[in-house]
């Protein structure tokens, strides 16, 4: 019996599933979430990279304490220069 | 009081309510500064001097230090081959004497830095910054929040472009700066590493000359969005508009 497997399912299991729409798509993820995780989970390219919480642009140092929950709307998107 | 030859050379807009008679008057007497002279700036340009900025009491400054290359010719609409090798400043000025000769033409050929901008953009009624540079767009938002002059900024690069319009300080409009955006990303992409499509700046630049023009006409009065910062998708030919907040301690404009 692995313990440590078991222990991670019911954690797993008590996680609640949240529904975001990331870039349009509707994307199921585990409570709690942070900004942060969802690009680190996603392993999403951060140089370069912008998001929108609920149509709002946050800051990269207010990633980590942005708190997801069920419904919200992401989008993520790489910020240009050119001209 | 518009005399009978404005009145047929502007007759098309004048019919628009967000420009008029007043407005009209309000674009002869801007001083308009655009900074940089690429894809963006050489078009928004041609617009703003087709539409009379800077042709009574103002003026229109065009400020780049960069000369023509054949490589810019697939997105630089004013320019052409008789003009290789030549200051972009002097073959724009030359180009709009020929579209509108009434225009207050001033050329600036330097590259705008930090220690030329506060003179540049000192006597503005806006900026329209064309730059392709992160760092040069910074230094014109700073200098732009440190004089309370709205500024409007475009960027185009592979088939995405973006643009958002930056509020002097006595706006209503609680929202960031530039700086507020970009200050902690690493933006890396500029036309010549990611590669433009020629229509896909010009887009770009006619909603920058758009948003300039209609604040021009009616300064604070106008309908344009402050701090909307809007994405959009050449391709798919959708624009998705992001509000932009301030960053708590900014230290451009907190």
């Amino acid at each position: 019996m692995n313990h440590t497997s078991d222990s991670h399912i019911s954690i797993e299991n008590s996680r609640q599933r949240i529904e975001l729409v990331v870039n349009g798509e509707n994307k199921t993820y585990l409570s709690p979430i942070t900004l942060l995780e969802l690009v680190m989970r996603d392993a999403l390219r951060q140089e370069g990279t912008a998001i929108a919480y609920n149509q709002s642009i946050v800051s990269r140092c207010q990633w980590s304490n942005t708190h997801l929950k069920d419904g919200d709307q992401i989008d993520i998107f790489t910020l240009v220069a050119g001209g | 009081m518009l005399n009978k030859d404005d009145i047929r050379r502007y007759s098309r807009q004048l019919l628009l309510e967000e420009i008029d008679e007043d407005g009209q008057q309000n674009l002869f007497n801007a001083h308009a500064v655009v900074i940089g002279l690429g894809g963006l700036g050489s078009l928004v340009a041609r617009f703003l001097v087709g539409a009379g900025v800077g042709a009574g009491a103002g003026s229109l400054t065009l400020v780049d230090g960069d000369v023509v290359d054949v490589s810019n010719l697939h997105r630089q609409a004013s320019f052409n081959e008789t003009y290789l090798g030549d200051l972009k400043t002097r073959a724009l000025h030359c180009e709009l004497n020929k579209v509108n000769p009434a225009v207050n033409l001033a050329i600036k050929s330097q590259f705008a830095d930090e220690t030329n901008l506060p003179d540049i953009v000192s006597a503005a009624t806006c900026v329209i910054d064309c730059t392709d540079s992160i760092s040069t767009r910074m230094e014109i938002n700073r200098a732009c929040v440190k004089a309370q002059i709205p500024l409007f900024i475009t960027a185009a690069s592979g088939l995405s472009w973006q643009s958002v319009n930056l509020p002097c300080g006595d706006s209503e409009t609680s929202c960031g700066c530039y700086h507020c955006l970009v200050s902690q990303i690493k933006v890396d992409e500029n036309c010549s590493s990611h590669g433009i499509l020629g229509p896909v700046v010009g887009m770009a630049a006619c909603h920058q000359a758009t948003q300039a023009l209609l604040f021009l006409a009616k300064r604070h009065l106008t309908k344009i969005q402050w701090g909307e910062y809007i994405v959009g998708n050449a391709i798919n030919g959708t624009t998705n508009s992001f509000h932009l907040p301030p960053l708590p301690n900014c230290e451009v404009c907190q």
